[in-house]
């Protein structure tokens, strides 16, 4: 599995990071804090999650997820954010997942559906 | 056809729901309820493929009600009808499709539909079809059943046949514009390449062959998931070969249909379709010797014919022909398939057959 986290430096980010290395199913993630970077390797390297920061000025999110979603519709998109409020917007893009900031493992992983 | 559920206290948001979905004839409403708790009793029963679900009643709230029909009915998918925003993220929480503001747009009400139907249809996909690879004989890729897959050019194809046959491997940029642009301008077959990933990714997506199926990283490595390949199937039989024995032996050569991808003239494809060629010749001369030792002679001259219509100019199997027709007495079959073999062998490589073959006709 592979995962690519859009997301500026934070807690939640580096929760993530550590998360996903302990998980034996994934083989590959990739940082990025430069959404331009980001969409590069998903054109060319489409990944199985996006982990997406929503709410950051640096990182239009929602954007770059429909970016996303017109490179290939099998990615799926997951948003981090410290609020609420674009919780529908998600929905209207399709998003698979919306983690509310501060994260948790255990909803972490059921998001991302490693257990049920 | 989708079986759905519909759910809210106030019956006009129910008809309306109801008239709603009239539109999409794939969808059939078999329940709509006002009272969540006799909607439950029932989703128990009916088990539909869908449940439209207003989250502000008063017996029972929404987002529980969509946790005990999850319960009850895990395969069950929930859309979220509601004039309320403020549910959305318990909504992900409890892995909702699809969550719609009330008055419904129909504009966005058609994407819940799109949802729903890919949704519905990968796991249909997933349950009763697989996805066939064939590499033995002409290429094909495609569902099981169905149509293979059309490629949008045959370099797209060819891309895609070289990667699945270094499948599990990292290849370099370079090894593939090497291996299949060779001379071509180099910016061109950058670019070619780039396009050729992206023909190769977007034609999968339109077949509904998603990457938990066939995934290419950055490295150009192409994995392969829970597929049908042959010659998957084949590698696991000849490594099995010494506790499978005989039938063993006899799966293999059946499933040789042909040579490594037929018909398709890539150099880079010369070492496979050698390799498995004489792991089929080795194969089928082990079973004509078997059958010939238990006088099972129709059985090994079936097996020798097939093996030299694929292969004619397999020494061989003109060999063990030639020896089967002697031992059977079959003089005419004898210098009728030596005249094929020979006029064959002189017209396209220039030599005659070897003593040892002459000897069988002649003796």
């Amino acid at each position: 599995m592979t995962v690519y986290i859009l997301d500026i430096q934070s807690k939640a980010r580096n929760k993530i990071i550590k998360w996903l290395s302990e998980d034996k199913a994934v083989e590959n993630v990739k940082i990025f804090d430069d959404y331009i970077k980001f969409i590069e390797l998903v054109s060319k390297c489409p990944a199985d999650f996006c982990i997406i920061r929503l709410g950051e000025n640096r990182i239009p999110g929602l954007k770059v997820a429909c970016m996303v979603q017109q490179i290939s519709a099998d990615i799926r998109i997951v948003f981090v954010s410290n609020e609420s409020d674009y919780a529908i917007d998600a929905y209207e893009i399709g998003a698979y997942g919306y983690l509310l900031c501060p994260v948790n493992r255990d909803t972490f992983e059921k998001c991302l559906g490693r257990r049920t | 056809m989708i079986n759905a559920v519909l759910i809210d206290d106030e019956k006009p948001a129910l008809i309306e729901l109801e008239f709603l979905l009239k539109k999409y004839p794939e969808i059939s409403v078999t329940g709509m309820y006002k009272n969540p708790l006799e909607a439950i009793e029932k989703i128990e029963f009916l088990k539909p493929d869908v449940v439209f679900l207003d989250v502000n009643m008063p017996k029972l709230q929404g987002t529980d009600a969509a946790s005990k029909i999850l319960d009850i009915s895990p395969d069950t998918d929930i859309i979220f009808v509601t004039a309320f925003d403020g549910y959305a993220i318990e909504a992900f929480e409890l892995h909702a499709l699809d969550y719609i503001l009330k008055p419904v747009d129909t504009g966005r009400f058609d994407k819940t539909i799109e949802r729903i139907m890919k949704k519905r249809c990968l796991i249909k996909k997933e349950d009763s079809q697989r996805l066939k690879i064939k590499c033995l004989g002409r290429f094909k890729i495609g569902w099981e059943g169905e149509e293979p897959i059309k490629w949008r050019t045959e370099k797209t194809k060819e891309l895609f046949m070289f990667l699945i046959t270094n499948t599990g491997r990292d290849i370099s940029k370079e090894e593939l514009l090497d291996r299949l642009w060779g001379e071509d301008d180099p910016d061109k077959a950058i670019k070619q390449l780039y396009n050729g990933i992206y023909y190769i990714r977007k034609t999968l997506e339109a077949y509904g062959i998603d990457r938990s199926l066939i995934s290419i990283d950055s490295n150009y490595n192409l994995k392969l998931g829970s597929v049908y390949w042959d010659i998957r199937c084949f590698y696991e039989i000849y490594n099995d070969i010494n506790e499978k024995g005989f039938e063993g032996i006899k799966e293999l050569e059946a499933l040789y249909v042909g040579d490594y991808l037929e018909g398709e003239f890539y150099h880079w494809a010369e070492l496979e379709r050698e390799k498995f060629s004489k792991i089929y010749e080795q194969c089928v001369i082990r079973l004509a010797e078997y059958y010939m030792e238990k006088r099972q002679f129709d059985k090994a001259e079936e097996i020798l014919t097939r093996a030299f219509n694929k292969n004619p100019y397999a020494e061989n199997i003109t060999v063990l022909l030639l020896r089967l027709y002697r031992e059977t007495g079959n003089k005419i079959h004898a210098i009728r398939h030596f005249n094929i073999y020979s006029k064959l062998i002189k017209k396209e490589l220039g030599i005659r057959p070897d003593e040892k073959v002459k000897e069988l006709v002649i003796l």
